[in-house]
C-alpha cells in the first residue's frame, strides 16, 4: 500500500519533475524538426509572394497603414520599411535567406533571435494577411528561443562532431547545463502546452455551432472560393456523404480529446497520425500550408527521441533491404546474360 | 524557471476565454498585441459566403464630362492566383480579409448611418468642382462621440486609397472617383448540394462615390499593375474601361 502511494506523494512527484526538467534535454529531434519545418513553412508563404512582395507587405501596401500603426507593434516599419522599394526589398531577401540558414540550421542560436524579429516585422506591415498559422508561428518561435533546435539534422550538428573528431577545446557554454536543460523543456512544455490550448479551444468554439455536430462542417470549407486550389478535386470529395462526416468527426473529437488521448501511448500515436494527416489535406486541399506545417512542427513534439531513432532505423533498413533486393535483381539479369551467352557459344 | 512556464500557460488559457472573464482585458493588454491569440479556427460556424470585392471608377474625358467604367472584379482577380496552384502567393487573402474586416466595421453602425455610408462622401465645392465631404463633416452627419463611426470612416478611408490605386492601375489613367460594392455568394447547404436550382440569391451591398484623394505613386501604381498582369487580367480591365455608357 505504502510503495505504490510512495512515488505519487507530492514531494517525492516535485522531485521527479526537478529531475525531468534539469537533468537533460529532452525530445530534441522533435525540436530539430520542428527547426526545419517552421523553416519550411516560412518559406512557403516568402517565396510564392516573391513576385507580389510590394504589393502585400511593401510600399504598395501603404494604404492599410491607417489601422496597421495602430495594432502597437513596435516594430511597424522599422527593420521592413514601406517608404523605399529598395530596402523593402533587400530586408525581404534577407528575411529569406534567413529562413533558409534556419532551414540547414546554421548558427541557429544567433539566427532564431533575428529571424524571429524580422518575422514579426513583416506581420506588423498588412494585418490582412495574418491567418492562425502565422500568430502561432510567432508565439511558438519566441518560446523557442530557449529550446536547442539544432541539435541533429543540421549544419550545426555536424561542426560539432568535426570539431570533436578534431579534439577542439569545446567553447565554454553560455548557461551552466542545468539551467539551459531548463530553459530548453520549458520551451518544450509552452510548446506542447500552446498546440493543446489550440485545439481544446477551437473544439469547444466547434462544439457551439451545428455544423461540426451534425458533421458537414468540411463540406463548407471545400466551397470557398479563397481556399479552392483545386475545385474539381473540392467537388469529388464533397459527392461522398461518409467522406464528409467521418473527417468533420474526427477532426472535431481528435481536437477536443487530443490532451487525453496523449496520456496513453497508442492513442497519442493515434492522435498524433491523424492530426498529421488532417494538417496535410488542410494544406493540400485548402492551400494553408504555413499554418499546416506549423502544426504539424508542434504535434511531432510529443514523438520522443528514441520513436525517432526507431523511425530513422526502420527507414534505414528499408532502404538496405531494397538495396539488396536490386542487387539481387541484378545479378539476375547478369545470369541470364551468362544463358544467352553460353547458348550462342553452344 | 518552472513558475515562469507555468504563469505564462496560465496567461495563455486566460487570453482564448471569452471576453468579459475576470483579469482577461488585463493580460490581453499586457500581451498584446505579439502574444494576442484567439483559436476561433472554422467556429463556431464554419464561413458560408464567398465574399468579393468590386471597385469602378470615373474620369474626364476630353470634353470634361465623366465617363463610367464597369464593375471590375478585384477580389476574383486576385484569387486566381490560387486555383491550379498548389501553393499560392498570399494575394488570394489581401481583399478578401480587408472586405470582410470592412464589412464588419459597416454592420456596426446603425441602420440609418448605415444608408448615409452607402451614399456618395462628395459635395460640390465653391469654386464649383467636386471635393470629397471632410472627416469633420462626415463624423458631424453621421454621430459624434460615437467609437463606430469612426472606426467605420477609418475603414472606408483606406478602401478608398486601395480603390483608386487599383483603378488609376487597371485602366492606366487618372482617376477622379472611386466606388465599390461587396458580392456575397454561398453555395447551397449540405442537402441540396447536388441540386442546380441555386439556394442563396448573390446578395450585393453598393457603397457610394468617393473622391480619389489618394496619393498615386508611380511604383505603387506598378506593384498594382504587375498584380493584375500575373493573374492574367489586364486586357479585360482595359476593355472594361472604354465608356460602356
Amino acid at each position: 500500500m505504502n510503495s505504490v502511494a510512495e512515488p505519487l506523494r507530492p514531494s517525492s512527484l516535485f522531485a521527479r519533475f526537478t529531475d525531468w526538467f534539469t537533468r537533460e534535454r529532452h525530445m530534441t529531434r522533435s525540436f530539430s524538426m520542428l527547426r526545419i519545418l517552421y523553416a519550411l513553412a516560412m518559406l512557403s508563404i516568402l517565396l510564392p509572394s516573391f513576385p507580389d512582395r510590394s504589393y502585400l507587405w511593401g510600399p504598395a501596401s501603404w494604404w492599410v497603414e491607417p489601422e496597421a500603426k495602430r495594432r502597437g507593434f513596435i516594430t511597424h516599419n522599422v527593420l521592413i520599411t514601406k517608404s523605399s522599394e529598395f530596402w523593402f526589398d533587400i530586408s525581404y531577401i534577407a528575411l529569406i535567406a534567413l529562413a533558409l540558414l534556419f532551414l540547414v540550421g546554421f548558427y541557429t542560436r544567433f539566427v532564431t533571435p533575428v529571424l524571429l524579429i524580422m518575422l514579426v516585422s513583416l506581420q506588423a506591415n498588412n494585418p490582412y494577411l495574418l491567418n492562425g498559422g502565422d500568430v502561432l508561428m510567432r508565439i511558438t518561435l519566441s518560446f523557442m528561443l530557449f529550446a536547442s533546435l539544432s541539435q541533429h539534422y543540421s549544419v550545426d550538428a555536424w561542426l560539432r562532431k568535426r570539431r570533436q573528431s578534431r579534439a577542439v577545446q569545446p567553447r565554454r557554454p553560455l548557461f551552466p547545463p542545468h539551467l539551459a536543460h531548463a530553459l530548453h523543456n520549458a520551451a518544450l512544455m509552452l510548446g506542447m502546452f500552446q498546440i493543446m490550448l489550440v485545439y481544446v479551444t477551437s473544439a469547444i468554439y466547434k462544439l457551439m455551432g451545428s455544423e461540426w455536430l451534425d458533421g458537414t462542417a468540411f463540406y463548407y470549407g471545400l466551397t470557398l472560393d479563397a481556399f479552392a486550389v483545386l475545385p474539381m478535386v473540392n467537388e469529388l470529395i464533397w459527392q461522398s456523404s461518409p467522406v464528409i462526416y467521418v473527417s468533420t468527426w474526427v477532426a472535431l473529437w481528435v481536437q477536443l480529446l487530443f490532451p487525453v488521448m496523449l496520456l496513453w501511448r497508442p492513442s497519442r500515436i493515434t492522435a498524433v497520425i491523424a492530426m498529421l494527416f488532417m494538417h496535410l489535406g488542410i494544406a493540400l486541399l485548402l492551400s494553408l500550408w504555413a499554418f499546416s506545417l506549423v502544426m504539424i512542427a508542434l504535434d511531432l513534439l510529443f514523438v520522443r527521441d528514441q520513436s525517432w531513432q526507431r523511425l530513422g532505423n526502420r527507414f534505414i533498413n528499408l532502404w538496405s533491404s531494397i538495396k539488396v533486393a536490386r542487387r539481387f535483381q541484378q545479378f539476375k539479369v547478369n545470369d541470364s546474360n551468362l544463358n544467352k551467352v553460353g547458348r550462342t557459344e553452344a | 524557471m518552472g513558475a515562469i512556464t507555468v504563469i505564462v500557460m496560465l496567461a495563455s488559457v486566460l487570453m482564448t476565454l471569452p471576453s468579459g472573464t475576470p483579469g482577461r482585458s488585463l493580460v490581453a493588454g499586457v500581451a498584446s498585441p505579439y502574444y494576442s491569440q484567439n483559436w476561433r479556427l472554422f467556429a463556431p460556424h464554419i464561413m458560408k459566403n464567398n465574399v468579393k470585392l468590386e471597385v469602378r471608377a470615373q474620369w474626364r474625358d476630353d470634353d470634361g464630362a465623366l465617363v463610367k467604367t464597369d464593375w471590375m472584379p478585384v477580389t476574383e482577380i486576385e484569387q486566381r492566383a490560387v486555383a491550379g496552384n498548389p501553393m499560392p502567393s498570399r494575394t488570394q487573402k489581401l481583399t478578401w480579409n480587408a472586405t470582410q474586416a470592412f464589412q464588419k466595421r459597416y454592420r456596426a453602425l446603425e441602420s440609418e448611418q448605415q444608408d448615409r455610408a452607402r451614399d456618395t462622401f462628395i459635395e460640390r465645392s465653391p469654386d464649383g468642382g467636386y471635393r470629397a465631404i471632410s472627416d469633420e463633416a462626415l463624423i458631424a452627419e453621421l454621430g459624434e462621440n460615437d467609437r463606430a463611426v469612426v472606426r467605420y470612416l477609418r475603414m472606408d478611408y483606406m478602401l478608398t486609397r486601395y480603390a483608386t490605386v487599383f483603378a488609376t492601375a487597371a485602366l492606366d489613367r487618372t482617376v477622379e472617383r472611386v466606388q465599390w460594392r461587396i458580392v456575397t455568394t454561398r453555395a447551397n447547404d449540405f442537402t441540396h448540394r447536388f441540386s442546380d436550382e441555386q439556394q442563396f440569391d448573390t446578395k450585393t451591398t453598393v457603397f457610394g462615390w468617393r473622391q480619389a484623394t489618394a496619393k498615386v505613386d508611380s511604383e505603387r501604381v506598378a506593384a498594382f499593375t504587375h498584380m493584375i498582369e500575373r493573374n492574367g487580367a489586364k486586357d479585360e480591365l482595359r476593355r472594361g474601361a472604354s465608356p460602356a455608357q
